[in-house]
């Protein structure tokens, strides 16, 4: 890391290292500016599909960064509205079935024949002088 | 930790700075609606910080990957309710949980026996956030196989890459190729099943229909609740397999007892726990468990903390990160190949379990919908 090689230098090298760092990192830090206010708009701009998802999900609120069902509250909506129209229709391959639990135990028995059969052996590390 | 508590608390203070800095560029509105989400914002400042100014020494005590990420997955598996399965009937269980596997499977033999992945760990964190859902399933991934930082980094980078490009592409696709009448729940499903991050699913649906944000947004939650069965799975394997082969020795069960990472006991302790206690308020009053679990304490509680925990993490893996070590594992663009050809079978398997089980199986349950 940058601090532990800095500690090995000569006073003078150190401070001119120590601001090299500072540069690279105010650089960086105006790369991303520049990304976020000017490349990332201009980018979503020229594509026309990109402007319109936007849109949608600025005009539904939808939270496009969210990772986990339980961050999104479109997840709960569509939970709900699933039930409600199926609760009351009770179709065909409703409900905790038997179909339901054959793809319980399909999925168990995929991963179990998958843990055997699995590869074993390990690839070597390349040579670095390669 | 031989650290005193002061000193703890000074280096602690300093990740919170990178981490509330993180929180805050990740919630401006103009980053918000890229998909981006705050790990990527995280371990990039992060490693903008350690590979140009460093991060300082007394820092280095807080920074805790693996403490952050083993405290936020527990929480997480607090929200991983097995009562959700059930929504769309069995349609959604055999897109997302059948599906899922065999492409975990075929994608991680493809890995090993024709890509040759150097590392069996990152081969197995690729192929968990490709297939389950993204960043989540990577972290438990991860740390179920004991990945190092770099590969998680690596895996992640990857998901949010392919997600902001999936987002726009699919329901373009779908809109031009796919039959009027098809487009809602087959696209719905089909997107709910490939694309990694929920978020991104609900914004790529709703740009089709409310039906289709819907389906794809409760395929993505069933999907979501199989991070507990997978990382059990992937520590099982590492524990028993891969490490058993690593060292050369056969372990008795005492040894894969104390090789297993507990971390994933208490992770699907917390789900079973929670998906009583969720089961149990709805049959005593429909719908007690949504209002008490989803939106109550638990879900207020859950999301705060994990959502922190993770953000401390990724902070954390950008500020020991160093860009060399990082362009180590990428190199031949091997994992970039693999997330590709996985993907790609993630697709055409997701397309065709969906219309054969919403169209041809279970076509009633479609037409309901």
């Amino acid at each position: 890391m940058n601090q532990n090689r800095s500690n090995n230098q000569q006073p003078g090298n150190r401070s001119s290292s120590r601001l090299k760092g500072w540069a690279a990192f105010l650089f960086c830090l105006s790369l991303l500016w520049g990304f976020t206010f000017y490349f990332g708009p201009w980018l979503r701009d020229s594509i026309p599909a990109a402007v319109e998802m936007t849109e949608i999900a600025r005009e539904r609120d939808i939270d496009t960064t969210a990772f986990f069902y339980a961050e999104t509250k479109e997840s709960y909506e569509g939970e709900r509205y699933l039930r409600e129209a199926l609760d009351l229709a009770k179709p065909k391959g409703y409900g905790a079935n038997g179909f339901f639990f054959l793809g319980i135990v399909l999925c168990i028995l995929i991963l179990a024949v998958g843990f055997h059969f699995m590869p074993n052996e390990t690839i070597p590390e390349p040579d670095k002088n390669d | 930790m031989e650290k005193s508590f002061s000193e703890f608390l000074k280096s602690f203070s300093y990740v919170y700075i990178v981490s509330v800095f993180v929180w805050v560029l990740s919630n401006q509105s103009t980053i918000k609606y890229y998909g981006i989400n705050y790990a990527i914002w995280a371990i990039v400042i992060g490693m903008i910080i350690s590979n140009t100014v460093g991060t300082p020494k007394w820092a280095m005590p807080a920074v805790q990957t693996e403490y952050y990420i083993k405290t936020g997955l527990v929480l997480l598996g607090a929200q991983i309710l097995f009562e959700k399965i059930v929504t769309i009937g069995t349609a959604g269980v055999f897109v997302a949980w059948v599906v899922t596997p065999t492409v975990w499977l075929v994608t991680y033999w493809f890995g090993q026996k024709i890509v040759k992945m150097p590392s069996k760990r990152l081969n197995a964190t690729i192929c968990s956030d490709m297939s389950v859902c993204g960043v989540s399933a990577a972290i438990a991934a991860a740390a179920a196989c004991k990945a190092k930082k770099e590969e998680l980094t690596l895996a992640v980078g990857l998901s949010m890459v392919f997600t902001a490009i999936m987002m726009v592409i699919m329901p373009i696709t779908i809109k031009a190729f796919f039959p009027v009448d098809k487009q809602l729940i087959l696209g719905g499903a089909w997107m709910g099943g490939t694309i990694d991050a929920t978020g991104a699913v609900a914004a790529a649906g709703a740009f089709l229909g409310e039906k289709a944000l819907y389906v794809a947004a409760t395929i993505k939650m069933i999907q979501n609740v199989l991070i507990g069965v997978i990382a059990f799975f992937i520590a099982l394997y590492f524990t028993t397999r891969v490490e058993v082969e690593e060292t050369g020795q056969k372990v008795g069960v005492m040894e894969i007892w104390y090789r297993f990472p507990k971390f994933v006991v208490g992770f699907i302790a917390a789900s079973i726990i929670f998906s009583l206690i969720y089961s149990a308020f709805n049959a005593s009053a429909n719908g007690l468990g949504a209002t008490m679990v989803d939106n109550g304490v638990v879900k207020g509680m859950a999301d705060l903390f994990r959502g922190w925990f993770f953000t401390l993490a990724f902070a954390s893996i950008g500020l020991s990160t160093n860009f060399r070590e990082l362009k180590e594992h990428f190199k031949g663009g091997k994992p970039l190949i693999l997330y590709v050809v996985g993907q790609s079978f993630n697709l055409f398997m997701t397309l065709l379990m969906a219309y054969i089980m919403f169209y041809i199986v279970f076509s009633e349950l479609t037409a309901t919908i």
